[in-house]
């Protein structure tokens, strides 16, 4: 059974006159402990898709036209934020590329620690949750802020009063065991150093410890690795996915890589155009691949040595989202394309158990 | 056999620390960041060297160092078996009419407030003495070798995708006819369909021109994919070198070894990196560690290993590593697909 | 061309940037026609005395009032004009073509060059422009053109830190590293690249200072340092007619309101500018 279901969500970005549609009636879901990577270039829309789920969208320049997004029986998308602070960090919880940036550098990371912590178990005074909460803030669906935990910094700053303990003294204990949990040496010493004091695969473990704190069911991890080496890359991976064991959480694996989806992941997506165009287990994408731009892509991973093969690459460029054509998206760019590709949109059909396709060629 | 192009001598590149508050530039300090460190490699005709490793490994500090950006502390750089550490004036202009280098960020290496055609004539009008309408025509001959035809002459940068920038730089690269390139990362920051373009287009120019490439790259199976030979390095020093079959089938290194298991593959059957034994992080460039600088992650470290630098062994023909214990890694055989 | 076209519909866009530009336009062309036509064109002649009845207050026939001396107000501050308009012209080009070569050349060179250079800048920071201005009158003594040349002074060093500061965002891009690499040499490095780049943010910064170097000249010749009389100056008239604010205010007001306007002008051109070329 699904633990989060994506139903016909379409997203436009509002620039000027212009708008981008970045995500195009996308259908999508995730179920309990499994790992599902969704993979597209740079421009497809899985950003978007992401931040979406957990309701940090910027709206405006962002617009849910339609959809819904069903986790355990609430429609996320109805929600305000006071609604959502109940599911972000506790159900839900995300992590971003460059963890430099979603930690706050004026603070130390027990403190950060422990303020997500906090959210849950509520032994501070400033508590947001709390009915001692009152907000004049307009009744806005979605988050303005990026950082996961950057509204509750904010709000609980203004609560602090001299005398009121730090999270990281309140919390001492919990900070600790989940410092361990994420396998940091030292724990007890990190706890009082800064951002800029770790190296960026420390940091990375600093936001999965804060992500998974209250063992949320899924969590969204976008791009977390690809600021990283790769020996510590190959850490994080593996970390992540020994988590999701221990825990029992389901990953929502935004990325670029196919070769990091082969590793780690249960079910692919593929995403193109703002649209899924392919769907099916990692296996069945490797040794089946349908879609001619998953393909495509395939090809394009270097492998074997100099002068074995040659890569194709894709000729073209990625569409411009600005208005949505009644034609295949990736017509304009594909070595198998028909004169139907050009006349209407294929439709999003299973082709056998578990391998779906958006694609004339199959129709 | 082809001839030798360029080699690098015990190059050394420290960068100290100030630490006078009072007195800038008069540095009494002790703390040098140690960027490389005793760095020998060489490269010939026609071949393409790879320079793979992590972040602080020392790579870009190499690449600038042999594009005459950097002086090396310590060391010696030779070009066509001359000297070329220390020339300058017209020598210094002749040798960079032969070396020439692309960027990683395409969105940096291009001046946005100059056209495409001022761009990559500027090596051109800069270090030979062609006519303007000469010049002209090299220019376009060179855009389209890289793919790009006349349209690109007069739009700025902002008006091309990230592929055709780095075409673009390659194309300036070229310009002059270089006997050697030095790419920095030059697909790090691009889509992986533009990445394998360039990366195709990079192979047919150096059979057309018969350049040289020393490819410097985080990614493995890139280095595997393009190069003729690998250079591994770790923590500003060489760790392991040999042809690109003996590095990638045989890594000797135990670093090498760690690299190519923790590298992703397109292999959902081959899961490997979660299997990873990998631990720690790179060592800081101001206090390495004495010894040998992977010493605290190495999974075969002794004692000597904390104490005294290890000397670059050969394990086969041309294939050598900067290992105390060799034999500890011999049965082991990797295998990227 | 069409790139010229459209920043100019940009800068019309906002309506301040459009106010701008016509205050601005506005004063080089009084500035122009008085500096070519002298008093001619003018409605009575800015120095002749009892044209009208003294302290007549404003109306159709003097448009700013007469001041006690029966000297038309409004010729006056017509007048007076090119006065303030060019030699703050002449300071705000002078310091940009200082700031912009210094700058840049200190940026790229670095090391003890750049050093000695931001030491001899702040020497010059730590000082207010008008006390320092006012001590070089000292030493040159007053009039127009020393007062243009003590401007100049105090002004370049605020020019050469903007141009160096903004010189130090981009000479570490790899278009300048492959420059260096391509044979080409400092001098030319920043003729070609860092001035080229960096010229926009100084135009912006150049035209709402503009103001600045306005007010400080219209404080020198309040102070009696500038024009002696009786020629006009928008300063030295918010002197000598100080005095009169409570019985003839529109003597003191209307040349400090002229200050005001060009100096709100340039600003509004300013960021419109900024605007307009999508600057940060």
């Amino acid at each position: 059974m699904s633990l989060i279901e994506i139903s016909n969500l379409s997203i436009i970005y509002k620039l000027g006159l212009q708008n981008i549609h970045a995500v195009q009636s996308l259908n999508l879901n995730i179920k309990k402990n499994e790992l599902v990577a969704v993979v597209g270039e740079s421009g497809c829309g899985k950003s978007t898709l992401a931040l979406s789920i957990i309701g940090l969208l910027t709206t405006p320049p962002a617009q849910i036209t339609n959809g819904k997004i069903i986790y355990k029986e609430t429609n996320l998308l109805n929600l305000d934020n006071n609604q959502f602070l109940n599911f972000r960090g506790t159900e839900i919880a995300m992590i971003f590329q460059q963890p430099m940036t979603s930690l706050n550098p004026s603070y130390k990371i027990g403190e950060q620690i422990g303020e997500a912590i906090d959210i849950k178990e509520q032994r501070s005074d400033s508590s947001i949750l709390s009915n001692k909460y009152e907000t004049n803030q307009p009744d806005f669906k979605y988050s303005k802020n990026k950082f996961l935990f950057g509204n509750l910094l904010s709000l609980s700053n203004l609560k602090r009063v001299s005398n009121r303990k730090s999270f990281s003294e309140l919390y001492k204990k919990e900070i600790v065991e989940i410092l361990k949990l994420v396998r940091i040496p030292d724990p007890s010493e990190i706890v009082n150093r800064y951002p800029h004091e770790l190296s960026g695969g420390m940091m990375q473990r600093v936001m999965i410890a804060m992500a998974l704190s209250q063992k949320p069911s899924l969590l969204i991890a976008d791009e977390p690795t690809t600021s990283l080496d790769v020996t510590t890359q190959a850490q994080i991976l593996r970390l992540m996915k020994d988590l999701m064991n221990e825990i029992g959480t389901s990953i929502l694996l935004i990325t670029h890589d196919l070769s990091i989806a082969a590793e780690i992941a249960d079910r692919i997506n593929v995403m193109y155009g703002g649209q899924l165009i392919e769907e099916s287990t990692i296996y069945d994408l490797f040794s089946k691949p349908l879609h001619p731009y998953t393909q495509s892509l395939l090809n394009c991973i270097p492998s074997g040595f100099k002068g074995e093969k040659i890569m194709k690459g894709i000729p073209g460029s990625v569409p411009l989202l600005h208005k949505i054509k009644n034609e295949c998206q990736f017509a304009g760019r594909c070595s198998k394309v028909m004169p139907k590709c050009s006349e209407s949109k294929p439709d999003y059909l299973s082709i056998s158990k578990n391998h779906k396709v958006g694609c004339f060629l199959y129709e | 056999m082809s001839k030798t192009l360029l080699e690098l001598i015990n190059i050394v590149k420290h960068f100290p620390i100030k630490n006078n508050f009072y007195i800038p530039y008069i540095s009494t300090s002790k703390t040098f960041i140690q960027a490389v460190d005793d760095v020998t490699l060489n490269i010939s005709e026609g071949e393409t060297l790879a320079v793979v490793g992590e972040s602080g490994c020392g790579k870009t500090t190499i690449a600038r160092i042999i594009m005459k950006f950097l002086k090396p502390t310590k060391g010696i750089i030779k070009f066509n078996n001359m000297d070329v550490s220390k020339i300058k004036g017209k020598n210094l202009k002749e040798l960079r009419s032969n070396i020439q280098m692309v960027f990683q960020d395409p969105d940096s290496s291009l001046d946005p407030r100059i056209k495409i055609i001022n761009s990559v004539k500027e090596p051109i009008s800069e270090l030979t003495n062609f006519s303007k309408s000469e010049i002209k025509q090299k220019v376009i001959s060179s855009l389209k070798s890289v793919g790009l035809n006349d349209e690109f002459l007069y739009r700025y940068p902002n008006q091309l995708s990230g592929g055709q920038k780095q075409r673009v730089s390659i194309a300036r690269a070229i310009s002059l006819q270089p006997k050697l390139i030095i790419l920095d990362e030059p697909t790090s920051a691009l889509d992986v369909s533009v990445q394998a373009q360039i990366l195709e287009l990079l192979i047919d120019l150096q059979k057309k021109f018969n350049l040289s490439y020393i490819f410097i790259t985080h990614n493995i199976a890139v280095a595997q994919y393009i190069a003729d030979k690998i250079v591994v390095m770790y923590s500003g020093k060489i760790v392991e070198i040999g042809n690109v079959n003996q590095v990638m089938t045989h890594p000797r290194h135990p670093y090498t070894i760690a690299l190519i298991s923790s590298t992703p593959k397109p292999n959902p059957w081959k899961r490997k990196i979660l299997k990873t034994e990998i631990i720690g992080e790179v060592p800081s460039a101001i206090n390495p560690p004495s010894g040998c600088r992977f010493n605290n992650r190495c999974l075969y470290v002794e004692d000597i290993c904390y104490s005294k630098i290890p000397k670059m062994i050969e394990t086969d023909k041309n294939h050598l590593i900067a290992c105390h214990f060799p034999e500890k890694t011999l049965n082991i055989t990797k295998n990227l697909d | 061309m069409s790139e010229a076209k459209s920043f100019f519909i940009k800068l019309t866009k906002h309506g301040t940037g459009l106010i701008g530009l016509i205050i601005v336009l506005t004063i080089i062309a009084i500035s122009l026609i008085v500096a070519l036509t002298g008093s001619s064109l003018l409605p009575y002649d800015p120095i002749e005395q009892n044209v009208g009845e003294p302290m007549e207050s404003p109306s159709l026939k003097h448009f700013f009032g007469t001041d006690k001396l029966g000297r038309d107000l409004f010729s006056r501050v017509i007048y007076a004009t090119p006065n303030d308009f060019f030699v703050s012209f002449s300071v705000i080009v002078t310091a940009l073509i200082i700031g912009l070569v210094i700058g840049t050349y200190s940026a790229l060179k670095g090391g003890i060059v750049d050093e000695i250079l931001m030491r001899i800048i702040e020497v010059f920071m730590a000082i207010p422009a008008l006390v320092l201005a006012m001590a070089v009158a000292v030493a040159l003594g007053a009039g127009v053109i020393n007062m243009m040349y003590a401007l100049m002074f105090v002004w370049w060093p605020w020019y050469t830190r903007m141009a160096r500061g903004e010189t130090l965002r981009i000479v570490n891009s790899k278009y300048i590293e492959a420059a260096v690499g391509s044979g080409v040499n400092n001098f030319k490095i920043m003729l070609r690249h860092l001035i080229p780049n960096i010229f926009p943010t100084m135009l912006v910064f150049a035209t709402i200072d503009f103001g600045q170097v306005i007010l400080i000249y219209s404080g020198l010749s309040y102070l009696g340092l500038s024009v002696s009389p009786p020629w006009p100056d928008w300063g030295e008239m918010v002197n000598s007619y100080q005095n009169y604010l409570v019985y003839a205010p529109w003597l003191p007001l209307f040349p400090g309101m002229i200050i005001a306007t060009v100096v709100i002008g340039f600003g509004l051109l300013g960021d419109g500018i900024r605007d307009a070329l999508e600057l940060k």
